[in-house]
């Protein structure tokens, strides 16, 4: 690997952890639950993002494989909070 | 040269996503945080893998990134229409600034911060207004507010169906309080800490002796208390109801703060005053003007004092004795009795001595020097 594709590799975990903090951050202010929800499908797609970098920083293609596993669980995930969120506002407007 | 280009698609693919994160947490409100975490999320996930792909090379590699960014393509949208929907479904709240609501009136939204607390169950949201007027009683002044807003209950008991308590404590982002004297570093928040708690205690006492003259009243009655931006929770409350009650003085007081516009002016805003009387005789200024028509339409439609003696006045100003004889006859088609009282040239504006409720237009026209001397007169004001 060449020292610029390291150098690369740094930067881009410099910035792919900020991400991870700001969208943690948001996460954790809230203020409802709509915004955790998408500040965690966010984290999905920037665990995918940090395990591509990571791939290439450490070459070993197997990674890639846990990025399709880390897509697919953060669909599911996204989708599931996404008909809790739905099923509780329905009842609650049922129960008056 | 791979590796040259595998290393710019890496550092691109960071930056995006960098980006969407900056925007989920700086954006407003979840739907535009949604807009920056989907799009760019995909888009700095996909580069990033891009890379990789690049820098590895080879047919197997390839296949496993074109089929995670497919993937991605087609699942990121799916999940985001569906968590976008259960959070406009959920009511999660809209940036004031949003224009068009696409959804209103297609999709049912649940008003999850309103928590009915008292008396009779309220009407479902969407109920049609025959079923009563909604008020929104706004306690932001402490208690001193409290004989105007009793007074005002008291006026139009009957008129009101249902009523929500809302305490509305402004609230900035915490400021950056600049070098402090030693040991202001504790006590500054401290002091702020104690402001903001003695200011939830006002508001508590006043919301008390208001549920008791609900009750009283029979009035079924919610409360709510919200922190943040007044201006912004106050309109989105006020979208909700039909008449927004609050004391003058506060108003003014507020008014005069912010400049010679008051902060917000709505129509179906009441400045209540103490000592307001049922409603008998009532005073619309009519600046002639097509605001004006509007506004008086918009309290035709509200219905409030309908047994009232209704006077259409006009400041002196040419054209508006054609303007009050439209807006006579615009009554008398709705089924309300009233009089016109020009005021020829030259002659006193009208004043609202005489008169138990004043009802202008939510924004001074062309009469704006008498809009602004009934505002600050001896009766109560609706604005229409």
């Amino acid at each position: 690997m060449t020292a610029f594709l390291s150098l690369a590799v740094a930067l881009s975990a410099c910035m792919l952890g900020a991400a991870v903090a700001l969208t943690a951050a948001r996460m954790l202010r809230g203020p409802g639950i709509a915004d955790r929800a998408v500040a965690m499908d966010l984290l999905g797609l920037l665990a995918v993002a940090g395990t591509g970098m990571m791939a290439l920083g450490t070459g070993h293609v197997a990674l890639l494989d846990i990025a399709l596993g880390l897509g697919l669980v953060g669909f599911v995930g996204a989708v599931g909070v996404a008909s809790f969120i739905e099923r509780t506002a329905r009842e609650e407007r049922a129960d008056g | 040269m791979a590796e040259l280009l595998a290393a710019l698609l890496l550092l691109a693919g960071s930056a995006v996503a960098l980006i969407a994160a900056i925007g989920v947490f700086r954006l407003p409100d979840a739907f535009l945080r949604m807009h920056a975490a989907t799009k760019a999320g995909v888009v700095g996930a996909s580069l990033v893998l891009l890379g990789a792909a690049l820098a590895f090379g080879g047919g197997e590699v390839w296949v496993r990134v074109a089929l995670i960014v497919a993937f991605l393509l087609a699942t990121v949208p799916v999940s985001s229409h569906a968590l976008a929907r259960a959070a406009y479904v959920g009511g999660a709240p809209m940036w004031g600034g949003t224009a068009t609501d696409q959804l209103r009136g297609v999709l049912a939204r649940h008003a999850p911060e309103e928590a009915p607390s008292g008396g009779a169950r309220p009407a479902a949201a969407g109920a049609p207004r025959a079923a009563g007027r909604r008020a929104l009683l706004v306690l932001t002044g402490g208690p001193e507010e409290a004989p105007a807003l009793v007074a005002a209950l008291r006026a139009l008991r009957g008129e009101v169906a249902e009523a929500t308590l809302l305490s509305l404590l402004p609230r900035g982002p915490r400021e950056r309080s600049g070098p402090v004297p030693f040991g202001g570093a504790y006590w500054t928040p401290q002091l702020a800490e104690h402001r903001i708690a003695a200011a939830r205690e006002a508001a508590g006492q006043l919301a008390a002796t208001l549920q008791e003259e609900c009750a009283a009243l029979g009035i079924p009655w919610r409360i709510r208390h919200e922190e943040g931006d007044a201006d912004r929770l106050l309109a989105q409350a006020a979208a909700r109801h039909d008449l927004v009650i609050l004391g003058r003085a506060l108003w003014l007081a507020q008014a005069e703060a912010t400049g010679t516009e008051p902060a917000f002016a709505a129509p179906g805003m009441l400045l209540a005053l103490p000592g307001m009387a049922p409603p008998g005789r009532v005073l619309f200024l009519h600046e002639g003007d097509g605001a004006s028509a509007e506004a008086l339409a918009r309290f035709l439609d509200l219905g409030l004092a309908a047994g009232a003696r209704l006077v259409l006045a006009a400041p002196a100003l040419p054209g508006a004795e054609a303007a009050l004889a439209e807006a006579v006859a615009l009554a008398a088609a709705r089924g309300r009795a009233a009089e016109a009282l020009p005021t020829p040239i030259g002659a006193e504006p009208p004043s609202s001595a005489a008169f138990d409720l004043v009802v202008l237009p939510a924004r001074a026209g062309r009469a704006r020097a008498v809009h602004l001397a009934l505002l600050r007169g001896p009766a109560p004001v609706l604005l229409a």
